[in-house]
């Protein structure tokens, strides 16, 4: 798109609108006069409402009166004298009309000015606000964010009620021009920090973006690393508690999920009831969750280990029962626990990926009938369905980090079972490392729980009593000081 | 150019560390395993007998299956019964081997080193010597029985003596020896006869003074009294030649055998007495067999920095079990 | 939540301390350890110190290559090492290229400045947690009167005092190394926790195997044989586990320096070993480890002191000379 300046002639501008947007249905120009001077309004009849210009601009343009000789002096009237709701900066430039007719909004082109007026106009069609989807919650607000970026700058401020909450709205450099926007607490976000995501954003250059985790990549240092850059959530509440913590959140026009950076390993296993409930309660579901997410990315892996090189680890009892089940089925235990983990996941992507008509059967298909089927057909023995069913529902405990665990746990999987002990270090050291060397904008990614201090048990591995919590500031740069 | 010279440096990498991940699958199959729980040796007229106790997965109702296998050493008799196995012998769950009746300390460090080097990985391993000589056929056929015995008289008494024990003085080692009724207790020494306390409360005694129990379960006055307490020891040297012994009986309990009815204050003189009897005739037993396995020079040349012969007294605290 | 702020002591720390947990032989009795464990600190301390200072004043390319040829060396004899104890508990089931192969992968996330340092912190208090739950383990097979009461000969302090002042890599590296704290508190901290924790397991050692102490090959890991713990059949495995991630850390750290002195960063502020210098590394490495895979590792590892010592007396003498100097003109100021 070209940075060309408007024409004075209204027919050039009309002509060059023409151009590129006279095929499209929805495109609405209506031509008029003001004191004899030629107009034209055009907007996008599927984002702008028709009725929001006929009271906003049309009427009032009847009301008044206007005796201006030529386009240049109307514009000035029309800025500063008439009662007209414009928007406060003109549109200047060819591309500046371009987006500001795309993004809903009605644009009054005028004969003899170079500049055009704008209106609010917009009126989209858009999903009301919902129930999260993937972040269940018993307590707490029950309200997600949508499609529509205002909404949810707007659902933030609503939560967020101070001075210091800055929305930065920016567009990316895509093809579609899609908007995004930089929310963040003025006071507690650091400086640098602020200033390196937005530089950080303005670089990135992608053909399309629809949705926040898009720009996670680019954030990356380590592009080998699995473990993600940024935290998403849908809840509006959540990332309130992100922007009272000196975080940053990106919302982008299209995603009901907002970005929170930076982000620290031990926010997957928090949520929103953790701070509802009981201390007590929290820290033991915290702790389970941990232990689920050890399980789901190292629970098969180590089972592989100790039946195919360490059998001594397990008791004498138990040994006879897998030595029974393995002599029973044709695959060597790491092949098999890879099968069944892969048809384990193809079961969980069909029944995600099917319409909803079809799901439940899809589900019925995998869990009963193929893995009955299998048992009794000798082709995978109980213990490894077991062990793998228990990592697959582990993984569900910390849905943040699904992608991450079913990654690892093939990788481990595989390290057990042609290496044994040492593949189990191997996989262990690696998982370690990739956390340690997620360096989230110089914040060490396994705060806090890395170096295990006093903030791993106030808000960390577990959770403290709220008088307690309350007391000290978990605010990013700083060192968590008790707060007077 | 380069773009090629990267396709094939990337495709070399790939190669490369595939072939390194191949280097792995050294896997062995569960069921190819032939899990020992336990080696006896049983020295006879026909050689040295080498007796494998295998978990048999196979066969519900008998839990082991056994193979016993002869050789001129011990090595070869072991050898000879890997040999026999189906399957790779499993070591890593192996916990008790037993030493033939008639061993010194000589064939005992042997054995000993021979299964250190042999069962790998294994764990803790208890070590017993078989109370008489058997024969080949007769142990193959007792052998289960002979480890589910000895396993549960570990238990019972609380003995713990790790193969390592059979190393940790130069010249002197001790053994407890399988008994049907409890256990004996040897000390075995280079330069010295072996030395076997076969009464019940001298052996009991015996094992918890040279650290290898802590428990005491034995009849006691002619069979008239069961006994049964935790024992923790205490050695205090008191001058260059004497040691007091402090043997603490917690959660002790007492009682009558036959039909005579005594009073508590009774039975524990009688115990008292009994007990001092077995130290006594011990201390006495092994201060004329001239070592020192019960370690009371090593308190003595700690604190006073000498070392002669050092005569031990025993002073018994009692803590009774609460009455049920 | 506080910007990263690691030092290098935790990844200096394993190294050290994994020697100790993977040695051979035991080197002298607990005892007479103890007695010597001041002097062996106060003479590893000043070394370090004055190999600091020295390396300040002389650093050069020949200097840095020769260190560099030190670690290289030092990386293929470790991993033989851990390679020897993979076969001892496990049999013919990892090979040498897999243990290079499983040793040297977690170095590829382990390149990162930040990643290295902190990733050590956390293995060197997994380590802590995994040596307390083996002295748990086997707590009950330690025996005071195993202790033996031997006689303090000038050959018995003269074995002793080497064994403890055996001058690992590790001790040169914190000269080179970036630090944030002062080198002289960090050389003491480094040497007390090497000979401390080195007595310490010579102490544990002596109380589980008594007079054979010294006749037992890869002590601690036959100690550890003999854990268990009520819920586990065995501990063994998991010590593996942990001596094999430290292992990994300090090939890290290895190459790391060696990179750190020779130069092949990723450069633009990025603190990575370029991945490039890591294929080197790992080629290298692996043809050396099937080049050295039957020398006799205790004379290799007695040879690399002999090497290390010759390699930084002169720079120690250089250490020293630049700091009586130092001293001497603060006198005539």
């Amino acid at each position: 798109m070209n940075q060309e300046k408007l024409s004075r002639e209204l027919t050039e501008n009309t002509a060059f609108l023409d151009s590129i947007f006279g095929n499209s249905g929805d495109f609405y120009t209506r031509h008029f006069e003001i004191s004899g001077v030629r107009c034209c309004i055009a907007m996008f009849a599927g984002l702008s409402s028709p009725e929001k210009l006929c009271v906003m601009v049309l009427h009032e343009l009847e009301r008044e009166r206007f005796i201006e000789p030529d386009g240049e002096k109307l514009m000035q009237a029309l800025m500063n004298r008439s009662y007209l709701p414009a928007e406060p900066e003109t549109v200047k430039d060819r591309t500046a009309l371009v987006e500001m007719l795309t993004s809903g909004m009605a644009v009054l082109l005028i004969d003899g000015s170079r500049e055009a007026l704008t209106f609010s106009t917009q009126d989209m069609v858009q999903r009301s606000v919902g129930n999260p989807s993937g972040e269940g919650n018993i307590r707490g607000p029950q309200d997600a964010f949508t499609e529509h970026l205002r909404n949810n700058i707007s659902q933030l401020r609503r939560q967020f009620r101070t001075q210091d909450f800055v929305a930065e709205i920016c567009t990316a450099n895509t093809r579609a021009k899609t908007e995004y926007c930089i929310c963040y607490d003025r006071s507690l976000a650091p400086a640098e920090v602020v200033r390196k995501m937005r530089e950080c954003l303005q670089k990135i250059r992608i053909p399309i973006l629809l949705d926040s985790t898009y720009f996670a990549s680019f954030l990356k240092q380590d592009k080998l690393n699995l473990f993600p850059a940024a935290a998403y959530t849908e809840r509006p509440a959540v990332a309130c508690a992100r922007l009272c913590e000196g975080k940053i959140v990106v919302l982008v026009s299209g995603s009901p999920l907002a970005m929170v950076v930076p982000n620290f390993f031990a926010e997957h296993f928090e949520c929103l009831d953790d701070y509802s409930s009981g201390a007590v309660f929290a820290g033991l579901i915290r702790m389970l969750k941990y232990l689920a997410f050890l399980l789901s990315v190292f629970g098969p892996g180590l089972y592989v280990m100790a039946v195919s090189y360490a059998p001594e680890v397990i008791p004498v009892r138990l040994l006879a029962k897998l030595a029974q089940g393995e002599a029973s089925t044709p695959l060597p235990p790491m092949a098999e626990m890879l099968a069944v983990t892969l048809l384990l996941e193809i079961v969980r992507e069909a029944g995600l990926r099917a319409p909803k008509s079809i799901s439940h059967t899809v589900s019925l298909v995998g869990a009963l009938i193929l893995g009955e089927t299998a048992v009794s057909a000798g082709i995978v023995s109980v213990p490894v369905l077991t062990m793998a069913a228990a990592a697959t529902i582990a993984t569900l405990a910390v849905p943040s980090l699904y992608e991450q665990s079913i990654l690892f746990r093939f990788a481990v999987i595989v390290l057990a079972g042609l290496f044994g002990v040492p593949g189990i270090a191997c996989g262990f050291l690696t998982v370690l490392a990739m956390a340690c060397g997620s360096d989230s904008f110089g914040y060490d990614y396994l705060y806090p729980l890395i170096p295990a201090k006093h903030a791993a048990w106030r808000d960390g591995f577990v959770r403290t009593i709220w008088s307690r919590l309350a007391q000290w500031g978990e605010v990013l740069g700083t060192r968590g000081e008790k707060q007077t | 150019m380069s773009r090629w010279k990267q396709k094939k440096k990337n495709r070399l990498t790939a190669v490369f560390l595939i072939g390194l991940l191949l280097c792995g699958c050294g896997a062995q199959p569960l069921s190819q395993r032939e899990i020992v729980r336990a080696v006896f040796f049983d020295s006879g007229a026909e050689g040295l007998t080498a007796v494998l106790l295998i978990c048999d997965e196979e066969n519900e109702e008998e839990k082991f299956k056994v193979v016993a296998a002869q050789g001129d050493t011990a090595a070869e008799a072991w050898d000879n019964a890997e040999y026999a196995l189906q399957g790779r012998a499993f070591y890593g769950l192996t916990d008790l081997v037993a030493l033939p009746a008639e061993c010194g300390w000589k064939e005992a460090q042997e054995l000993a080193s021979l299964v250190e080097q042999t069962a790998h990985p294994a764990p803790e391993i208890t070590v017993f010597a078989l109370g008489h000589s058997y024969g080949k056929d007769e142990i193959t056929e007792c052998a289960p029985e002979l480890y589910e015995k000895m396993t549960s008289q570990k238990e019972k008494y609380g003995i713990q003596c790790g193969l390592q024990t059979m190393f940790s003085k130069k010249d002197m080692c001790a053994i407890p020896v399988y008994e049907d009724t409890g256990y004996a207790f040897a000390f075995l020494a280079e330069k010295k006869a072996k030395f076997v306390c076969r009464q019940g409360a001298e052996a009991q005694m015996a094992a918890i003074l040279t650290g290898q129990s802590d428990r005491m379960d034995c009849t006691l006055n002619e069979e008239k009294i069961h006994f049964q307490a935790d024992v923790y020891t205490a050695v205090q040297p008191e001058s260059v030649d004497s040691v007091q012994v402090i043997l603490t009986l917690s959660n002790c309990r007492l009682s009558e055998l036959g039909e005579e009815k005594r009073s508590k204050e009774e039975l524990g003189k009688e115990l008292d007495h009994a007990l001092t009897n077995a130290f006594t005739c011990l201390e006495s037993e092994l201060r004329l067999w001239e070592e020192d396995p019960l370690n009371f020079r090593f308190w003595v040349q700690n604190r006073f920095g000498k070392v002669g012969k050092v005569r031990a007294n025993l002073t018994i605290l009692r803590e009774d079990a609460p009455e049920t | 939540m506080e910007k990263n702020r690691h030092d290098w002591m935790p990844a200096l720390l394993i190294g050290i301390l994994s020697n100790a947990v993977l040695r051979f032989h035991t080197g002298y009795w607990s005892r007479i350890g103890i007695l010597a464990a001041g002097a062996s600190i106060l003479a590893l301390a000043l070394t370090t110190i004055w190999f600091s200072v020295g390396w300040k004043r002389w650093d050069c390319a020949p200097l840095r290559g020769g260190l560099c040829v030190i670690l290289a060396a030092s990386s293929v004899l470790e991993i033989l090492r851990l390679r020897n104890i993979y076969e001892s508990l496990y049999p013919g089931t990892v090979g040498l290229m897999a243990s290079c192969f499983v040793l040297l992968l977690p170095v590829v996330y382990l390149r990162r400045e930040n990643a290295l340092r902190q990733t050590a912190g956390a293995v060197l208090a997994l380590l802590a947690i995994g040596l307390a739950a083996m002295l748990l383990s086997i707590a009950q097979q330690l025996r005071v009167t195993n202790l033996q009461n031997i006689s303090l000969t000038a050959e018995e302090w003269l074995g002793t005092i080497s064994s403890q002042t055996v001058l690992y890599p590790e001790y040169l590296l914190l000269a080179v190394l970036p630090k944030r704290e002062k080198s002289e508190r960090s050389a003491v901290r480094l040497a007390c926790s090497g000979v401390l924790f080195d007595t310490g397991i010579h102490l544990l050692l002596e109380l589980f195997f008594g007079a054979a102490m010294p006749g037992r090959s890869s002590p601690v890991q036959a100690a550890a044989q003999c854990g268990a713990l009520s819920i586990f059949n065995r501990l063994e495995w998991v010590q593996l586990v942990l001596w094999t991630m430290a292992v990994s850390v300090k090939l890290a750290v290895y190459l790391y320096t060696m990179v750190e002195l020779l130069g092949g960063k990723t450069g633009q502020g990025n603190t990575a070993v370029g991945l490039d210098r890591f294929f080197w590394y790992l080629g290298g490495v692996l043809l050396f480890c099937i080049l050295w895979r039957s020398i006799d590792l205790e004379r290799a590892f007695e040879w690399r002191n002999i090497l290390i010592w010759a390699y930084a007396l002169p720079v120690v003498l250089g250490g020293v000379i630049q700091c009586l100097g130092g001293s001497r003109k603060r006198k005539t100021a």
